[in-house]
């Protein structure tokens, strides 16, 4: 109990206390003494009146029979009444006859008796007393008394000092009791100011206050327990929508920066796909149609094709940034052992000639399961997911280690055979909280370069695949990042490796609708090339009206090949005007990721093929193959 | 209470006090008179006065009296020196709810019914004779003669200083149920058979 604080409530209750007992007391006083001193007074005058009456009956004799010095001896006596000034008294005539004390000058008496009996005057008591030998006798003379009141004075000291006494000695019995008593209140309350402190300064409402006694104070406390629940109730209510309003917050605001980094990521995709198909096509095409190409040509445009492979399988890494989930997944058998072979030759740049700029040797192996072992699985997803297992790999060893990629097929268990895919770095590994919160949306060990993002998706993509998650580090251990995959039952069939160099078909006659008028050119030229005969028009609206005006002269085309993003009208519309107007139209989207990234997700209609930018020959021949061969359009 | 105890206590210090004090003036008799002085009064004039405050200080028994309405009688026996000084003293006084008369005797043997008798300086020479006359009578003698107690008169006016005293023979009042009140006898002189 901290004295100090106490002291204040303590001490007003003591004073409370022996200020009443005060009051009490000195009332009391006041009264008994003011009644005493009144029945002083009147017994004052009744003892003068009891003395005067003796003296005057004694002094009878000495009056009827003219004794002087017999008088003066009978008021002489009167020296043993100390409070008795004075004393006289008078002849029948009146006039002076003897005095007390003896020696007293005409002046201290009054020059002639008064009107019989006692009186008060200037604080001394006075009196004149008949002077007779009977009642009703013949009067003799009369008796003159006068009293000081040193008497109640002395009373009035002596009581003072009583008093004084009296209320010094309950002064102190009352001290000691209330010293006791007062507990009794100043305890909860005291109890009450403590719990109170604790709560404001700490912000700690867990506490509550202990109950003393079932009265008010008690009330008092049980109520503010009560209180103290409800804030403390509310207390947790508030933080947990607080965290879940930060939480959100952060999400929103991570989601806003990829939605930023994806608007800018797509932006920059488009433009470099833009700017390399024509170099794609063009080299594409010489090394195809050239056949009399120095060996030192071929050699270079073999380099120039792949570093501008390079570039698109880069450009194409962006995309996993922006690219919005597809919401139904699509299963399908991929060879796993490919795909790992595939992720981490797209991962190249960040374990490969970065890491070399920087002086640092990452080495990447990849140990590779015997079995050939096939999957159900979305790809797409899966191929993220590796990539970004990888990215954490290169982000742990950056200072130079080994990468192994692994796939096993680990039979038994409870779970059957399942397909391992390990991702293994000799990096610092972690210790147990960063183990068991890595997989936490926002953890992140990399500050502000991560986005907390890469292993939430990972671990969003083996739920969805059913498939689990194995983390095995320790720190100075490296880690092992492990994907089990459940294995199919039974054999599954690949789907039928495209067969290379397809022949082109037979002469279609196609329009290409495009905003770029280098991609304009190389890509004509390339279809050209092919036997085709080609339109071109710039931009959506042109391409629409290019179509409509050939279907009008009689000449339609067999395929639209079109851009996505184009100012004003873009793909999706020429797409729909297209097929408006004629639906057995086939239309091939060709798409750098423009700023409609949304797209991806959805199902147009209006497309039968979508290719991505840098377009491929290949792949453009392979699309054309499905388009039916050219009818011959109404003649006019 | 304590307080009033005391005072109670003192009260009767203070009789305890007057007794003392009336010894001891007994004793010394008077020793100084007042310094008042008392205006020149004729010396029969006093005794008159006297006479009549003789009737409030003494007792007389009930057969003294005929009824209870009978007047209380002072009288003047011989030559009466009062005049009428003494009706002047008594006039329309009473003590004890009894009238005061005055009566005048010749001779011892004309003395009737009376409480208070002045044995004038004329009957000097018989007063052996009429005191023995009025034996056992319940009468207060006074008398001025100086031989008047010793003789058995009962009070004697004796003069002082030009004060009058009175020395009274207390055995001779008592012989005839005759109560003198002790106040009366403090101012006085008490005869002493023995020593006057």
């Amino acid at each position: 109990m901290r004295v100090q604080r106490a002291r204040p409530i303590q001490q007003r209750l003591m004073q409370i206390i022996l200020g009443t007992s005060m009051v009490v007391l000195v009332l009391t006083c006041v009264a008994f003494v003011s009644y005493d001193l009144l029945t002083f007074r009147r017994n004052s005058v009744r003892e003068l009146t009891v003395l005067g009456e003796i003296i005057a009956t004694n002094s009878t004799a000495a009056l009827a029979f003219d004794n002087q010095s017999d008088a003066t001896e009978i008021l002489a006596a009167l020296r043993a009444e100390r409070h008795i000034v004075s004393a006289c008294l008078y002849d029948k005539e009146g006039r002076l006859f003897s005095r007390y004390p003896a020696a007293a000058p005409d002046e201290a008496f009054p020059p002639a008796p008064q009107a019989d009996g006692y009186r008060f005057v200037e604080g001394q008591l006075i009196g004149f007393t008949p002077v007779a030998q009977d009642k009703g006798s013949q009067r003799l003379g009369t008796l003159y008394l006068r009293s000081d009141m040193e008497a109640i004075y002395e009373r009035l000291r002596l009581y003072g000092g009583i008093a004084l006494l009296v209320i010094t000695a309950a002064s102190f019995v009352a001290y000691v009791l209330s010293r006791k008593l007062q507990h009794q209140i100043s305890r909860p309350i005291l109890a009450l100011a403590e719990t109170a402190r604790a709560v404001s300064d700490r912000q700690d409402y867990s506490v509550r206050a202990q109950k003393v006694s079932e009265d008010e104070l008690g009330l008092l406390t049980d109520a503010f327990n009560h209180m103290l629940g409800q804030i403390q109730e509310q207390n947790m209510a508030l933080k947990l929508a607080y965290d879940d309003l930060r939480q959100t917050q952060q999400l929103i605001m991570q989601q806003e920066r990829l939605r930023a980094v994806g608007q800018m990521a797509s932006g920059i995709a488009h433009d470099i796909n833009n700017a390399i198909s024509p170099a794609s096509l063009y080299a594409e095409s010489l090394l195809e149609r050239e056949p009399n190409l120095s060996p030192r040509s071929r050699e270079y445009l073999t380099m120039i094709q792949r570093s501008l492979d390079d570039v698109a399988q880069t450009v194409s890494r962006l995309r996993e940034f922006y690219r919005q989930r597809e919401p139904l997944l699509t299963m399908a058998p991929v060879m796993m052992n490919r795909l790992l072979q595939e992720v981490a030759e797209l991962t190249r740049a960040r374990w490969g000639d970065l890491s070399h700029q920087r002086g640092v040797t990452i080495e990447m192996n990849l140990d590779l399961a015997p079995e050939q072992p096939v999957i159900l699985c979305a790809e797409s997803e899966v191929r993220e997911a590796l990539i970004n297992l990888i990215f954490n790999a290169v982000d742990a060893v950056a200072m130079g280690g080994t990468i192994t990629g692994r796939t096993r097929v680990v039979s038994g268990g409870p779970a059957g055979a399942r397909l391992a895919v390990e991702i293994v770095d000799t990096g610092p590994g972690m210790d147990e909280q960063t183990k068991r919160r890595c997989l936490e949306p926002f953890f992140t060990t990399k500050g502000e370069r991560g986005t907390g993002l890469g292993l939430a998706m990972v671990y969003g993509m083996v739920q969805r695949h059913n498939a689990a998650i194995e983390i095995d580090s320790a720190p100075g251990q490296g880690t092992t990042m492990r994907l089990l995959f459940p294995l199919p039952a039974g054999e599954v069939a690949l789907p039928a490796a495209a067969e290379v160099g397809p022949q082109p078909k037979s002469s279609l006659r196609l329009l290409v609708v495009d905003d770029d008028p280098a991609l304009l050119r190389s890509l004509s030229q390339a279809l050209m090339d092919d036997g085709h005969e080609v339109t071109t028009a710039d931009g959506g609206q042109a391409g629409i009206e290019a179509f409509l005006s050939a279907r009008i002269t009689g000449r339609p085309f067999d395929a639209v090949i079109t851009d996505q993003g184009m100012p004003k009208v873009d793909g999706r519309q020429v797409a729909a005007a297209v097929k408006g107007a004629s639906p057995a139209t086939p239309v091939i989207l060709l798409t750098g990721w423009g700023q409609n990234f949304s797209l991806e997700g959805e199902v147009s209609p209006h497309f039968d093929q979508v290719l991505d930018k840098p377009p491929k020959l290949r792949d453009l021949r392979e699309a054309l193959a499905a388009v039916p061969p050219a009818e011959p359009g109404p003649t006019p | 209470m304590a307080f009033l105890g005391a005072i109670t206590f003192r009260r009767r210090a203070v009789w305890a006090g007057l007794v003392l004090w009336a010894g001891l003036a007994l004793a010394v008799a008077p020793v100084s008179s007042g310094a008042v002085p008392a205006a020149p009064t004729p010396e029969y004039q006093i005794k008159a006065v006297f006479l009549f405050n003789f009737a409030q200080f003494v007792d007389w028994p009930a057969a003294a009296f005929a009824d209870a309405q009978a007047p209380l009688v002072i009288g003047v026996l011989g030559e009466d020196p009062f005049g009428a000084l003494l009706d002047d003293a008594v006039r329309d006084e009473k003590v004890g709810g009894r009238p005061l008369q005055v009566q005048r005797f010749r001779r011892v043997d004309d003395v009737g019914p009376c409480h208070i008798l002045f044995i004038s300086d004329s009957e000097a020479g018989q007063l052996e004779k009429i005191l023995a006359r009025l034996k056992g009578r319940s009468l207060l003698t006074v008398g001025d003669t100086e031989a008047f107690n010793r003789e058995g008169g009962m009070v004697r006016f004796v003069t002082e200083n030009k004060k009058i005293r009175l020395r009274i023979n207390v055995e001779a009042a008592k012989t005839v149920d005759l109560v003198i009140s002790s106040k009366l006898l403090r101012p006085t002189m008490i005869f002493n058979p023995g020593k006057d």
